[in-house]
């Protein structure tokens, strides 16, 4: 089940949910993302970088969901999973609102964290989302990093 | 006609979020849309020579410069992603 929203999202119901519709899993990972105040560059360096005022996140109404969903498809092909639930919100975002969540369940703890994983590396680099940053001295697109990109490659095994 | 949508830095760039061309003869792939874009807008033109090549998609799907296009097809150019 997937969602592409500007709401906030609750994770003790989104936890109860998935654990009702799951109802033999033996584990639960669920995984928030949060805006952070400091974006750091591409080298760690923190004197390149301003403290976040907002943050907006502009995606590709349409392609957005059939990415998603094709990530959770994958996920679910390649994990014994009993239940996948992603939230990714759009629009303005402060310091410290929660971004995206992910949640999978399983019978087995393995499963669970390594899919969590794996759907939030392709999240990151495979769905269209893009993340502008507004300081007080400018505003900028994020750029992507080559970190992220990277992470794609583990999962090629 | 085929539709045509900029995203991010890439719509910013652009000045504008979307573009209508008639469908023609010669506008076959993606490569073939990049030439004629390139050649009649300048701001096009400026991001295809830029060392930070867009993405593309057909259809809402990822494509490549050799990816077929046709009336009624949806192209997106678009920035890496930063999602997550």
């Amino acid at each position: 089940m997937i969602s592409v929203q500007t709401e906030d999202f609750d994770v003790e119901a989104e936890y109860a949910a998935l654990r009702h519709r799951a109802s033999d899993a033996g584990a639960i990972v669920l995984f928030t993302g949060l805006v952070r105040e400091l974006y750091d560059t591409e080298s760690d360096d923190l004197e390149g970088s301003d403290k976040t005022e907002r943050l907006f996140l502009e995606h590709y109404p349409g392609m957005t969901e059939k990415q998603v969903e094709s990530i959770s498809q994958q996920a679910l092909k390649r994990w014994p999973l009993l239940g996948v639930r992603i939230i990714h919100r759009i629009g303005e975002l402060y310091p410290g609102d929660k971004i995206v969540l992910v949640a999978t369940a399983s019978r087995h703890r393995q499963a669970a964290f390594e899919s969590a994983d794996f759907i939030m590396d392709f999240l990151k680099s495979r769905a269209p989302f893009w993340k502008k940053q507004t300081s007080l001295s400018e505003s900028r697109w994020i750029e992507s990093r080559r970190s992220d990109t990277d992470a794609l490659k583990r999962w090629q095994e | 006609m085929i539709t045509v949508l900029y995203f991010a830095s890439i719509r910013e760039h652009m000045g504008r979020g979307e573009d209508q061309l008639e469908a023609s003869e010669d506008l076959t792939t993606v490569a073939a849309l990049i030439r004629y874009l390139s050649e009649t807008d300048s701001s096009f033109s400026e991001l295809s020579q830029s060392p930070n090549q867009p993405l593309i998609s057909v259809n809402q799907i990822f494509a490549e410069t050799s990816s077929p296009v046709s009336d009624g097809d949806e192209v997106g150019f678009f920035p890496p992603m930063t999602g997550g």
